[in-house]
């Protein structure tokens, strides 16, 4: 797992092309549904499940690259 | 007699009512409660026997529960009279002489089941599956999706009954009083609306392409059957609705007939099943599942307890939109068991 994808798996979840470290996760973006897809991509590419209250809780794509490369 | 009481009368008593999932009663004393017009109803666990009573104990008239839903015995807070293994249980029982003490039991009304739903009749006049007619497999897949229940609501709506059902049965509030709920999905107004017998069922696409685009993708996390992909709602007739957005989850909700200008509402939230390991991804879901149907209710029983019930006529209404055929449907329903009873 990387840095930079974790980015592509953001990116691929709110449907953009690309996404960088600084992206904020502001309620347009980043709803229940979002976070439920981040955490299935996280889980179905390295076999982790994230807390999703922790997912809930990024404000930041980097907090998110943070929360996924614990305990690695 | 009023129409409307002489509806809640006919209604409770003549038809069967969709009541809970087997999932809600699955261990030994689990219970739920339902008030039903003027009588209590509950549905036990029965060392493994689901059963349908009264909640008020033969001997002195005690109600056995108070809470809506719990897991506890039938046991009589007053006198201890208790109800187990299929018998009535009285201490002291030699002490009732002068009286048909081996006649005590408590009030048990029917009960059956359309795939994992639980069905409750006071004297039906007709048999489950002709009141379900050609909605029963479309019921039994449902249930069978169904893997537990995560919340029970219950509290009044300020109208009659027939005002909250309506309000279900119409989409044209929907904008309106659920602007930053329900409305967010942008669902399709026309939606596609079929009828069963007195039952009605409603789909309609999720307008917003981009929530429409996330539903879709976490289509892999579950295994459901018979998946609509967008909104829909089932009317059972008489009293109950479930919804779903992609049978992700259900959403029952009951519309009981109480006393005076009061219907008595509760909602269960039941997450469907989730592929293997899944289920916990989709906790953080469910709860805001939750969430957001707590405040559409909210929302609803706000606006209903503003109409009057001398607003509402068996008669059609007045004004209604061409696609708002549910409401005239359920309208010309009540009209046809208030003329001629449950043998319409």
């Amino acid at each position: 797992m990387t840095k930079d994808e974790i980015l592509q798996i953001i990116a691929n979840t709110i449907e953009v092309d690309s996404v960088d470290e600084s992206l904020q996760l502001n309620d347009d973006i980043w709803d229940s549904l979002a976070i439920i897809i981040f955490i299935a991509a996280i889980n179905q590419d390295y076999g982790k499940i994230l807390d999703p209250q922790g997912v809930f809780s990024a404000k930041t794509a980097k907090d998110l690259i943070d929360i996924s490369m614990q305990d690695l | 007699m009023n129409s409307i009481k002489i509806l809640s009368e006919r209604l409770v008593n003549d038809f069967w009512h969709l009541v809970g999932h087997k999932s809600e009663v699955s261990n030994n004393q689990d219970f739920i409660k339902f008030k039903l017009h003027n009588r209590e109803i509950v549905v036990s666990n029965d060392n493994g026997n689901l059963l349908a009573f009264d909640n008020i104990c033969p001997h002195r008239g005690t109600r056995f529960f108070i809470e809506t839903h719990g897991t506890k015995s039938i046991t009589c807070p007053y006198h201890a009279w208790t109800y187990t293994n299929g018998q009535l249980r009285i201490p002291n029982k030699k002490a009732f002489k002068n009286c048909d003490i081996d006649s005590a039991d408590i009030n048990k009304f029917k009960l059956e089941f359309c795939g994992d739903f639980i069905f409750v009749g006071i004297n039906p006049k007709t048999s489950l599956i002709n009141q379900l007619s050609d909605l029963k497999p479309i019921l039994e897949d449902i249930s069978f999706n169904i893997s537990t229940r995560l919340d029970f609501d219950s509290y009044s709506f300020e109208c009659i009954f027939p005002i909250a059902i309506e309000n279900a049965l119409e989409s044209e509030h929907v904008e309106i009083i659920h602007k930053n709920t329900l409305s967010v999905l942008e669902l399709q107004q026309e939606g596609e609306a079929n009828f069963f017998g007195d039952n009605i069922s409603w789909n309609a696409i999720v307008g917003n392409e981009k929530t429409n685009n996330n539903l879709q993708k976490i289509s892999k996390l579950f295994n459901i059957i018979g998946q609509y992909q967008g909104y829909q709602t089932y009317f059972i007739h008489p009293f109950a609705m479930i919804s779903s957005t992609y049978g992700y989850s259900y959403s029952l909700q009951n519309f009981f007939p109480g006393d005076n200008n009061v219907t008595n509402f509760n909602s269960r939230y039941y997450p469907s099943h989730a592929k293997d390991g899944r289920e916990s991804i989709m906790k953080f879901f469910y709860k805001e599942g939750v969430k957001m149907n707590e405040k559409i209710f909210k929302e609803d029983a706000d606006i209903c307890a503003r109409v009057p019930q001398g607003s509402w006529s068996i008669e059609m209404p007045k004004y209604s939109r061409d696609i708002d055929d549910r409401l005239r449907f359920y309208r010309s329903t009540l009209k046809l068991i208030l003329k001629e009873g449950a043998n319409k």
